[in-house]
């Protein structure tokens, strides 16, 4: 295995990806008591799931690490290649149903984490579905066009 | 190694480092002044972490402006950070395994050797199984420090090392910066500037006021400091000695009983001369 795969593990995140599983899970188990998973619910908990993948990124050694040869931006790739598949993985099993909304909310979460800070990508998602609920629009309207947006400004941030 | 001329790093309004030329070559290079001076920005910017508005800077004979430049720097580079965080679940060993990791270290036999070899040198073999969360402050730091010796870098970069050492740790200290080729070091600790530094900047708010030797930053002070067992009130700074007398700094009075300055005498001075010029 290659070397960087263990440390990388172990030095991301994991607590909101487990504390938003417990939720959902708790949530599924009213939902089955209950008949169905209320549709409502659905924008909040995507939104969870998303915010909780950019909380990953948090990195209390990033002072200690900004000058070593291997740069920001890989890491954080490698630790997006870890969180990405739990987050998605927990989607399905919990949520499920199409993966475009969640995709378009993870990405907007990241552009805004890789251009604002992680605090700000963390709130973003769960902002908009709170905020499209509240004035009562779709929270996902145009999932494909937004992801491709979102990738792009990603993309253009990834050195920062 | 570090060639740096006219730098400028502003905040917004703040000029944190304004208009500073530093050249170093080998040696250890001491970085003096008050908290807010710029003295982190400084290093952050001879750490290729942070970018200059202003000025240009090469270290080991590279451009860290330019992306590939910059990663053989890297390579050969150290950076302790004035905060420097840790996974508080990792051991001290994992913790710098995982630094030689990303600092491209991809043998595991030889990794596994250069990791003993820096934790031995911060002398924290005996607890480097233990979980970082459960060390003490001093431990910590020198957790990091072993991560920025990983390698054997050709130029470190080291913010205030000695915090929270006790005095045998920053003995310590000492011979390990004595054996890297060149070493830039920010500290509050005037001592460590005396017993250490071929060279030392000290700064104020953003600019360089002096550049120079420790002999030579104590000299500033020559003829400035007298001893007396009465306070004078004209004196810029006097302070009470363990012997009973007063050390004064500024323009001695005639007859005074003039003492040859230190290295403290000539800081004083010099941050006196900043607030009232
Ligand atoms: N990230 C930052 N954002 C805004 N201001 C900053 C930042 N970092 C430093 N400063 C300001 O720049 C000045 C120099 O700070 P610093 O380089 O940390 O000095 P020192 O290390 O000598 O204490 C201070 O006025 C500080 O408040
Ligand atoms: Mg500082």
């Amino acid at each position: 295995m290659t070397a960087w795969v263990l440390p990388t593990v172990r030095a991301t995140s994991w607590t909101p990806l487990a504390g938003v599983a417990v939720c959902l899970a708790v949530a599924s188990a009213l939902a089955a008591h209950g008949g169905a998973w209320p549709g409502t619910l659905t924008g909040v908990a995507t939104a969870a799931v998303a915010a909780a993948v950019v909380a990953g990124l948090r990195d209390p050694a990033a002072a200690l690490l900004a000058a070593v040869p291997t740069s920001h931006a890989v890491r954080r790739a490698r630790r997006l290649a870890l969180l990405l598949p739990a987050g998605f993985g927990l989607w399905l099993a919990a949520v499920g149903g199409p993966l475009l909304g969640l995709l378009a909310l993870t990405t907007s979460g990241l552009a805004v984490a890789v251009w604002a800070g992680v605090p700000l990508g963390v709130a973003a998602p769960v902002l908009w579905v709170i905020t499209a609920r509240a004035v009562d629009i779709d929270w996902d309207p145009r999932p494909e066009l937004v992801t491709v947006a979102a990738g792009a400004a990603l993309w253009m941030g990834r050195n920062r | 190694m570090i060639e740096a001329i006219a730098l400028t790093k502003s905040y917004g309004g703040t000029r944190a480092v304004d208009d500073v030329t530093l050249s170093a070559d080998r040696g250890v290079i001491g970085l003096l002044g008050p908290n807010g001076a710029g003295k982190t920005s400084l290093l952050r910017m001879a750490a290729t972490v942070l970018a200059p508005d202003e000025g240009s800077l090469r270290l080991l004979g590279l451009d860290p402006g330019r992306a590939d430049e910059r990663v053989q720097i890297r390579r050969r580079l150290g950076y302790l950070p004035q905060s420097p965080g840790l996974y508080p679940g990792f051991t001290p060993y994992d913790m710098v395994d995982y630094v030689a990791v990303l600092k491209e270290h991809t043998d595991r036999e030889r990794r596994r050797h250069e990791v003993r070899r820096v934790l031995e040198a911060v002398t924290l073999q005996d607890v480097m199984h233990r979980k970082i969360r459960a060390l003490s402050g001093g431990m910590k730091q020198r957790v990091a420090l072993a991560c920025a010796l990983v390698g054997q870098p050709d130029l470190l970069v080291l913010d205030e090392p000695a915090n929270g050492l006790d005095p045998d740790q920053r003995l310590g200290l000492r011979s390990l910066l004595s054996a890297a080729p060149t070493v830039l070091m920010a500290t509050h600790n005037i001592s460590e500037v005396s017993a250490l530094c071929q060279q030392v900047y000290v700064m104020f708010t953003g600019r360089v006021r002096f550049a120079g030797t420790p002999a030579e930053l104590a000299g500033l002070a020559h003829g400035r400091v007298w001893e007396d067992d009465r306070q004078d009130p004209d004196a810029v700074r006097s302070w009470l000695t363990p012997t009973g007398s007063y050390r004064h700094l500024g323009d001695p009075p005639s007859g005074a009983a003039v003492v040859d300055p230190t290295l403290d005498d000539g800081y004083l001075l010099l941050a006196r001369m900043e607030h009232a010029p």
